[in-house]
């Protein structure tokens, strides 16, 4: 009976742990497994801002952006993957402001990602290593460097 | 006469009574020519003997006369010993033989390989003619100036330091309770003690003092703390270039010239026209000292003490204690109880220009001179006003084109800027305390385009403790390091701050024009206006409100700076929504509060993102609204200081320029993520 008693503990507290694990603790697509920079956004390639994603394979994704700001800034995220849509969440709680229909091509070294927005827009990555200069350079988000937009209406 | 016949003649009649016209206003005409010749005189005549030195004029010759002058010139420099006290030119030796004239020489020496600049810019052109003290020097300039070679005459006035008080010596005090933790990697050890680097509200400077009012240089030092190749011309009193925390910082002349006696080693004494001298201390019968102040090497601390050194204090552009800081060169225009020039200040300028300097710092000016418009300036100083010009249009450093110079505000509590700093191409620095509130004494107003810590002496919990650390001569106060107060004391920390952000784009191999520099310098600043409500007693009482607006674009910040020559951000905007964008990120911290003068789109760049209207600035933020993605370029002007641009008759700002990408955008989430 004891030894019932055991088994059955082990497999509630086995359970118990599967019933926490996310679904999205892993990357469910192994090719977007990787590093990428952004070539062209709406088939333009842009000189005014830059971007890098790093997808890793538990579904983690960082984003290096120098968009709103005059160096790198480093955004963490959690990613999904359902069929051939990406969507996600970052660290902050904030959620991508939209999902993304993406495809991969090239021997899985292009990534297009398509946003699901009522205006066009297309990225474009292809596969390509962050240099280390963009790593160690990239500071962690503030209120005040991202400066997000403020819609009047 | 019929009409026709009357139309036949028309032309004919027309020219009769052009002719009869004619005939009756020769006279008048004549009289008016000769009713102007005593005007002419006068026009010629640019500034009152009120406050000149005796015995000293300054002549602007014609083009014309030049050659006959420098033939005269080179007849008397055979003769060794001899001043030059003819000019060749039969109408002004006419006049020259009836004075008391003692020499007649160039105002800016023989240039070297500069000389072909030299002439370009027209200063060949000045001459320096020098009497006995008891010449009339009104009658003389009279005289002069009704010669047709001569153009202008000038008489040589007085200038004045921008500081107040005296210095007080150092001496090392308890730390107090602090609001902040701001540290710096330096090892300086009184570092601690300057607040206006680092300011952590320790209660031991004022109990008053607020975090932050500060320059914000700790992050700047970690990205540069200076570059050798950046020279910053001290024009101030002498610089004492054996201080242990200057000494590796001084710039060192590689080719010293006969035209200054082989004497401009680390610079020049253009106040004794010799070496460098810092410890001439004359004291009057109350025991009050008249002479040295160690006000420049002050200011030279403040723009670059060496850094991690272990030893005193740190500047601003001081380096990493690597032999890395910006270079400062001594142009002395002070020394002893000797009053300074315009004579000698522009002689000063035009040297810094000639041997590489690109930052003219530059502590003095014409007090409560009532100058009010770049016009009355160049006319009251012309030769001052073509020193400058000069300067700022040298190149000599690869990073900018042209040369930047900083003038201390004033000290009389005036509501203009004093001159030079005045002057709309020069930047005129008002003055804060560790309160973050402007000290008593600071000019503001028309003409002001920035502040910087200046602190004060007294009315502060600490005391001297609230005004400006730095290095002094120990052979004035007995104390190599000490404290000053005053617009003087704020100018050099910008100044350093121009020097860091030169260093930093020369790092970065970045290139500027002087007015894309000058704009990210004075759009690199936190807001003050938000803390000017109601009194402040400190030196004295002021109403704060009376400030507002008026201190220039804010408290400069050296992060800001580097941060805006490692790029320029783009403004991202929502599609299909009317957007309303504070520019904080190209304008600073008092981005709101700036006087807007215009927005630029081109017609093709509001068709790719749609917009049907054009931008524009409303409450101090860009409206627009994009109907498409994409990205395109907006260029906005905008005042530094004030709410309209300086010109030739209105005292103002000056006048910057930003141009950025706009990225318009549906997706991006909303902390600003790309995704």
């Amino acid at each position: 009976m004891k030894k019932y008693l055991s088994f059955l503990c082990v497999a509630v507290l086995l359970v118990l742990c599967a019933g926490c694990k996310k679904d999205n603790d892993k990357m469910d697509d192994k090719n977007l497994v990787g590093e990428w920079h952004l070539s062209t956004w709406n088939g333009e390639a842009q000189t005014e801002f830059d971007i890098y994603l790093e997808f890793f394979s538990d579904g983690r994704c960082d984003v290096f952006q120098k968009l709103q700001t005059s160096s790198y800034v480093k955004l963490s995220s959690i990613s999904n993957v359902n069929g051939n849509t990406l969507s996600g969440i970052y660290d902050d709680g904030t959620k991508w402001s939209c999902d993304y229909e993406y495809s991969l091509s090239g021997d899985a070294n292009t990534l297009t990602m398509t946003a699901k927005t009522t205006s066009a827009d297309v990225c474009v990555y292809t596969r390509a290593t962050i240099p280390a200069e963009v790593r160690n350079s990239a500071t962690l988000p503030t209120k005040s460097t991202l400066n997000p937009p403020t819609p009047w209406l | 006469m019929k009409y026709s016949e009357f139309m036949l003649h028309k032309d004919k009649l027309t020219i009769l009574a052009a002719l009869l016209l004619v005939g009756c206003s020769v006279e008048p005409l004549q009289n008016a020519i000769e009713g102007d010749e005593p005007q002419v005189v006068e026009s010629k005549i640019c500034n009152t003997s009120d406050d000149a030195i005796k015995g000293t004029l300054i002549a602007k010759f014609s083009e014309d006369a030049i050659s006959s002058l420098e033939d005269a010139a080179s007849k008397f420099a055979t003769k060794s010993g001899e001043a030059l006290t003819r000019s060749g030119i039969e109408s002004v030796d006419d006049i020259l033989a009836d004075l008391d004239i003692l020499s007649l020489e160039r105002v800016f020496p023989y240039a070297g390989e500069k000389e072909a600049e030299t002439r370009a810019a027209g200063l060949h052109r000045w001459y320096v003619i020098n009497f006995s003290e008891n010449q009339d020097l009104d009658e003389a300039a009279e005289r002069l100036a009704s010669v047709a070679e001569i153009s202008t005459i000038q008489f040589s006035t007085k200038r004045t330091l921008s500081y107040d008080g005296d210095a007080v010596p150092f001496t090392e005090g308890v730390h107090g309770a602090t609001r902040s933790i701001v540290t710096s990697d330096f090892n300086d050890p009184d570092l601690f003690w300057q607040w206006h680097y680092i300011n952590n509200a320790d209660q031991a400077i004022a109990s008053a003092a607020v975090a932050g009012a500060d320059i914000n240089v700790a992050d700047a030092w970690r990205l540069t703390a200076g570059n050798p190749d950046v020279i910053v011309a001290i024009v101030d009193e002498g610089v004492k270039y054996t201080h242990p925390d200057l000494a590796a910082n001084m710039w060192t002349n590689p080719n010293p010239s006969a035209e200054y006696n082989f004497e401009d080693i680390h610079g020049y004494n253009f106040a004794d026209n010799g070496p460098i001298t810092w410890g001439k201390v004359i004291y009057n019968a109350a025991g009050q000292n008249l002479g040295d102040k160690s006000h420049g090497t002050h200011v030279a601390g403040t723009v670059a003490a060496v850094n991690n050194n272990g030893l005193g204090v740190a500047g601003v552009a001081g380096g990493t204690g690597k032999g890395d800081g910006v270079k400062l060169m001594s142009c002395q225009i002070f020394s002893g109880d000797k009053a300074s020039t315009d004579l000698i200040a522009s002689r000063a300028i035009k040297y810094a220009a000639d041997h590489g300097a690109s930052i003219l710092q530059c502590s003095y000016g014409y007090e409560g001179a009532g100058i009010t418009s770049d016009r009355e300036y160049s006319k009251s100083a012309p030769l001052e006003h073509d020193a400058i010009d000069y300067f700022i249009t040298r190149n000599n450093c690869a990073a900018i084109d042209g040369g930047i110079a900083v003038f201390a505000a004033g000290n009389e509590g005036g509501t203009v800027s004093d001159y030079p700093g005045g002057y709309s191409k020069c930047v005129s620095v008002t003055s804060i305390s560790p309160d973050f509130l402007p000290a008593y004494y600071t000019c503001y107003g028309p003409g002001c385009n920035i502040a910087a810590p200046g602190g004060e002496t007294v009315g502060f919990s600490g005391g001297e403790k609230a005004s400006v650390l730095s290095t002094l001569c120990s052979e004035v106060g007995g104390s190599d390091y000490g404290y000053m107060q005053g617009t003087s004391m704020a100018c050099p920390h910008v100044s350093g701050v121009a020097a860091l952000g030169l260093s930093y784009a020369l790092n970065k191999g970045k290139h500027y024009s002087r007015d894309e520099f000058l704009s990210m310098l004075l759009t690199s600043v936190n807001e003050i206006d938000s803390r000017l409500e109601g009194t402040k007693m400190t030196g004295a009482k002021i109403n704060l409100e009376n400030y507002r607006g008026k201190m220039g674009t804010g408290l400069i910040d050296a992060y800001q700076l580097l941060m805006q020559i490692e790029g320029t951000p783009c403004l991202k905007v929502t599609t299909g929504k009317l957007c309303l964008e504070t520019l904080t990120q190209f304008f600073g911290g008092s981005a709101r509060d700036l006087t807007y003068t215009g927005v630029e789109i081109s017609d093709a760049d509001m068709q790719k993102l749609g917009m049907e209207v054009t931008p524009k600035m409303y409450n101090g933020q860009l409206m627009l609204k994009c109907s498409k993605a994409g990205t395109a370029h907006i260029t906005v002007h905008a005042v530094a200081g004030g709410v309209r641009p300086g010109s030739n008759t209105i005292m103002g700002g000056i006048a910057i320029t930003k141009e950025f990408a706009i990225v318009s955008r549906e997706a991006g989430a909303s902390n600003g993520g790309w995704l």
